[in-house]
């Protein structure tokens, strides 16, 4: 086999010689590596799965390579070789393989999915390319910090079909973010060549698309990877914005260790033999004269012993404590509690009390900003964000392109370095298409990656305003069924302010919703405090004391649970009213000990019945609060639908007073 | 633990059980199929074999006592020190609305402070049943005060205040009764209790009664052929098979042709469950007086697989070991048509209950002789004395309508009135 020849050209050329034999060192370790899990696996001596990129050395080495230490690198389950040559050990590889409880994940994930934050490699997860658009929250960061750090989002080819992928580098284009796009363009998405996974001739194409400089480089050239990353990561660093790099490489293997690939024709995988990228490279430094045949096999020698040590040394690693499971669902908050005498007040409504409460925190921690559609000039649909882009700029307040995927995951990114991002959904109707980087990303971060994300993501939901089936749902459930995310839903200004203060001092992800029924609702304005206080999330508020029914309500329904208690009290009935305020955590304590007190239990929700908070409660109400029951649990819904338009349907569609004083009284 | 012997379900539609006798006592050693108590149920009297073996360590229900099927009859190789406590908790406790399996495990688990003395059947919520237990309060004295008079938690608490140490008072009803009436207008002379059979009668004619939608309908048929032929062979008859020849065999037979004609007659509808199954099978049903104590219908399976005489055989059988209350579950259960003999105690015409889960019932009613008018060939009239009598079917209008009935029971009529009887006997 001939081998195609490569040259040192640019700023390869400047490559010392002890920098050389790193880059060699780290492709030629992931090439033994990646050769010895795969034949483990298939002997059956590991479990899982492992997915080879041995022939994507060069890609690999190369695009670390042309990183700065700062500098956080976003990549897919196929790029160990990155995370080797970013510092990631083999024994932290080891551990993750092994499903160890000292590896990254803990043995919450296992094989190459796993990143180390703190090397600047981001958690890997089976969605591609989720990491992209948290990559381009890193890059926000960098940019409002304008502090050197570039950001890079690497997948395979397949990955760029995904609306993610086209979302992030719109959005990184948009904000001419420190980014570097990297598509290792190794022919296949498991099995599926490029001709179905794309229409234009390159990858690289698509960049035009979005006003980002794009190159076609070849993949197995180390020196044509170092080079073209080198360059890119200037241009990042000096604000002149992202690049997009497509390397042309190949798998030798297939997509994962089961895969033989014999979708690979002969003549295609006898092209990229030729190319090996770790051969030209011996090929290279011998031709210099740098290194000779024996230094290769004395390094291949010394790599493969390590390989195997390591190996056999984290089998006998401790595993996770089955008892330990349900722990780091979320980090334990270590900021104090923000406390106000209350001493000075003004008269708010809902909406002002969001206000206020944002401008305040923005104005107490300069890490606060927010982004969203049409938040800045505008100041938002609903004008929550009134006079802060005035106050604060654009880069605090931030628009963004219609994109909720692409940054929701920026949030992500940004509180993974030091930033607490507030999300506005322009309805929370759109968290629809960011409910992946939710789930996927900031509910998993810290369980799996151990690094906690602190960010609120806010927006008007719930019926009522003639908005139609897609601006009008009420997501508590949706969200709440999701480990690791907090939801909140205050009713009145008092709670809105105090909860929003919580939600952004609370150092995991928290859902705000805000009823938008709520927003100006007259009779609700109250005096509310003039600086930072907080109300304690996951605790339920007793609105109205009562004997013989416990109405439990939140959000828009709690004005509807005390007309329809007051209405009540006329028959003599004394109903007494929770507003929950938080749906996850839930104060089951204040619920129990009401039913406990009156024996009867009506829970009155906007939102549909089936596997909802009302269910949520009723089941833990049966379960610890049987003994106490004289009456079977009432549940007062919406119907099992989309929420209509038409005026008399949505009236009919939400929960009514008259609704709710029917169940009361079937009940005694 | 030992093993629990339960109450078993002997036929689809028993229910319950009276334990008429215990066979065993604590300490006696039990092999597996060893019978152990007698037991009477709906329809029939039977002895339990154990479905285990072992030690008997507790009887859990009284002799007398009527339970539901599954509840815990007694256990076998459990724990003797707890067996008087678990006795007594058994004999103060009646178990409201909870299976009686699940009053055996709180037992089991000393969960004794959630059961109290009150009537069946009443709906109670989890917070009465607790204060009630937790209060020793006899819910049989509250009237509750809630939807269908149901006891609240209210209600409970109002007792308490009112009451601060309610007891479980022990009362006889009976004696109360008699002492109790002080206007000897209404002085009334107690039977005791209800008897079983006629309790169960009584529930199952107004279950009967709330299931179909009941239309009697009527024909009157002449019998005088079948008479003359009775007439001719009833003394030989007798002589040979020992009992006489009543009419009651002919209409049965005459009703299995007829059923095999209509088989929607001879079929069980489910309103609820959505169902109609015709039978393949004619069970035909004989409703029998047991002396004024009540009645039975005895099944004779497969009952068209019998001729003439062979069905007068089985239906004398049948009624005899009814009577002589020898009979077995499946001597009573099982009917999918049924014939109600009211013309043996002289009726006219009967309005009889349809016998659940059948769609209809015939009423044969007492033959007599009449003068009817006779229409000859020519076309002439005469006045001729001729045994006759009604049959009368109660029909379920859910099922069928009266086009039906009407075509079924002429067709009962007609081969009564023109089958060649006397082949049917050579």
């Amino acid at each position: 086999m001939e081998i195609k020849k490569i040259e040192r050209l640019g700023h390869s050329a400047s490559l010392s010689k002890d920098e050389l034999w790193d880059i060699y060192k780290s492709m030629k370790t992931q090439r033994i590596l990646e050769d010895r899990l795969l034949k483990m696996y298939k002997g059956g001596q590991l479990s899982g799965a492992v997915y080879p990129g041995i022939g994507q050395e060069a890609s690999m080495a190369g695009i670390g390579t042309g990183m700065k230490p700062q500098d956080v690198f976003g990549g897919t389950h196929r790029d160990l070789g990155v995370q080797i040559n970013r510092g990631v050990t083999l024994k932290e590889i080891a551990l993750n393989f092994f499903g160890k409880k000292d590896g990254p994940s803990k043995g919450r994930d296992g094989n190459s999915h796993f990143g180390v934050v703190d090397k600047g490699t981001l958690m890997v997860v089976s969605p591609l390319p989720d990491s992209a658009p948290v990559a381009v929250g890193v890059a926000l960061t960098a940019q409002i910090d304008d502090n050197d750090v570039v950001a890079v989002a690497n997948c395979g080819e397949g990955a760029t079909a995904t609306g993610t992928w086209h979302e992030s580098i719109n959005m990184a284009g948009v904000h001419n973010l420190p980014i570097i796009f990297t598509v290792q363009n190794n022919q296949f998405a498991y099995s599926s060549p490029n001709e179905t996974e794309f229409g234009t001739p390159n990858v690289a194409d698509r960049g035009l698309g979005y006003g980002i400089e794009s190159v076609i480089i070849d993949g197995n050239n180390i020196y044509e990877v170092i080079n073209a990353m080198h360059k890119a990561r200037d241009k990042a660093s000096s604000g002149k914005g992202p690049t997009l790099i497509e390397l042309v490489t190949f798998r030798h293997y297939g997509h994962a260790g089961h895969d033989p690939a014999e979708y690979v024709g002969d003549e295609v995988r006898d092209f990229w033999m030729d190319r090996d990228p770790v051969l030209r490279f011996e090929e290279s430094l011998s031709r210099e004269e740098l290194f000779t045949e024996e230094d290769f096999i004395q390094l291949a020698e010394k790599i493969e012993t390590e390989v195997r040590e390591t190996l056999e040394w984290a089998k006998d690693q401790e595993d996770p404590d089955p008892k330990e499971e349900i722990q780091d669902i979320f980090e334990t908050r270590s900021i104090p509690v923000a406390t106000n005498d209350g001493s000075k007040t003004k008269t708010m409504n809902v909406i002002e009390a969001i206000t206020n409460g944002l401008d305040e925190a923005m104005d107490n921690n300069k890490d606060v900003f927010m982004m969203g559609e049409d938040i800045g000039a505008f100041e938002g649909a609903f004008k929550a964000t009134k006079g802060l882009h005035e106050k604060y700029g654009s880069s605090r307040v931030l628009d963004t392109p219609i994109s909720e995927g692409a940054f929701m995951g920026a949030a992500v990114g940004a509180a993974l370095y030091g930033k607490i991002p507030i999300v506005e959904l322009q309805f929370f109707d759109f968290v629809y298409p960011a409910l992946d980087q939710i789930t996927t990303e900031a509910a998993k971060y810290f369980w799996k990656a151990g690094k906690p994300v602190p960010m609120v993501v806010r927006g008007p939901t719930g019926a009522g305003t003639r908005s139609g089936p897609f601006h009008s749902i009420s997501p508590e459930s949706l969200l709440a069924h999701h480990p690791g995310i907090k939801v909140v839903a205050p009713a009145n200004p008092y709670d809105a302010k105090g909860l929003l203060i919580a939600s952004i001092n609370d150092p995991n992800p928290v859902m705000f919703l805000e009823h938008k029924k709520l927003y100006r609702k007259p009779d609700l304005k109250m005096e509310v405090p003039i600086g930072l206080y907080e109300v304690e999330i996951g605790k339920a508020n007793i609105v109205k004391d009562g004997s013989d029914v416990t109405l439990v309500a939140w959000s828009g329904m709690v004005p509807t649970a005390l007309e329809a208690a007051e209405t009540i009290n006329n028959d003599g009935i004394s109903v007494e009213v929770i507003d929950l305020r938080s749906i996850f955590p839930i104060d089951e304590e204040t619920i129990l000990k009401s039913v406990e007190k009156t024996s009867n239990l009506v829970i009155l929700q906007e939102d549909v019945p089936f596997s909802s908070i009302a269910s949520e409660i009723s089941s833990f109400v049966a379960d610890k609060g049987f003994w106490t029951l004289d009456n079977p649990i009432a549940k007062v819904t919406s119907p099992n639908t989309h929420i209509p338009f038409a005026p008399v349907l949505e009236d009919s569609f939400i929960p009514s007073v008259e609704n709710v004083i029917k169940a009361i009284k079937e009940l005694q | 633990m030992g093993e629990i012997v339960k109450m078993p379900q002997l036929g689809e539609t028993v229910t319950e059980g009276t334990i008429l006798r215990w066979l065993v006592a604590v300490g006696d050693e039990v092999k597996e199929d060893d019978p152990i108590l007698e037991i009477s149920t709906d329809k029939v009297d039977t002895e339990v074999p154990s479905p285990f073996s072992g030690k008997v360590t507790s009887l859990l229900v009284e002799e007398g006592e009527t339970v539901e099927v599954g509840v815990g009859l007694m256990e076998l190789g459990g724990d003797d020190s707890i067996k008087e406590d678990t006795a007594k908790v058994v004999e103060e406790a009646i178990e409201v609305e909870l299976p009686k399996e699940d009053l055996t495990s709180n037992i089991e688990s000393s969960k004794t402070d959630i059961v109290a003395k009150a009537p069946k059947d009443l709906k109670l919520s989890p917070i009465v049943r607790k204060l009630a237990g937790d209060n020793n309060i006899d819910l049989t004295q509250v009237t509750g005060t809630g939807k269908n008079n149901r006891i609240t938690r209210k209600d409970i608490e109002a007792l308490l205040k009112s009451e601060p140490a309610p007891s479980v008072p022990e009362k006889n009803p009976q004696e109360e009764k008699n002492v109790s009436s002080e206007n000897d207008k209404q002085k009334v002379t107690s039977t005791g209790s209800i008897p079983r059979l006629r309790k169960r009668i009584a529930e199952n004619m107004i279950l009967s009664k709330q299931t179909s939608a009941h239309v009697m309908t009527s024909v009157e048929v002449d019998y005088e052929n079948i008479s003359v032929l009775r007439n001719k062979i009833k003394g030989e008859f007798k002589q040979k098979e020992g009992f006489s020849l009543t009419f009651l065999p002919f209409i049965s037979v005459a009703t299995i042709n007829a059923l095999r004609e209509f088989p929607v007659v001879n079929s069980s509808f489910d309103l609820e469950n959505n169902t109609h199954d015709l039978h393949v099978f004619i069970n035909l049903g004989i409703a029998v007086d047991l002396n004024r104590e009540g009645l039975l219908v005895g099944t004779i399976k497969d009952s068209d697989s019998f001729n003439l005489r062979g069905l007068a055989r089985k239906i004398t059988e049948v009624s005899s070991i009814l009577r002589n209350k020898d009979y077995g579950l499946e001597d009573v259960t099982g009917s999918t048509f049924t014939i109600s003999n009211n013309g043996s105690f002289n009726s006219f015409i009967t309005s009889p209950i349809i016998n659940q889960p059948n769609v209809a019932i015939l009423s044969t009613e007492s033959i007599k002789k009449k003068p009817v008018v006779i229409e000859s060939a020519d076309g002439s009239d005469s006045i001729a004395i001729r045994n006759t009598g009604v049959l009368s079917l109660t029909w379920d209008h859910r099922v069928f309508d009266g086009s039906t009935a009407l075509l079924f029971l002429n067709s009962i009529k007609d081969k009564l009135e023109n089958h060649p009887w006397a082949d049917d006997l050579n």
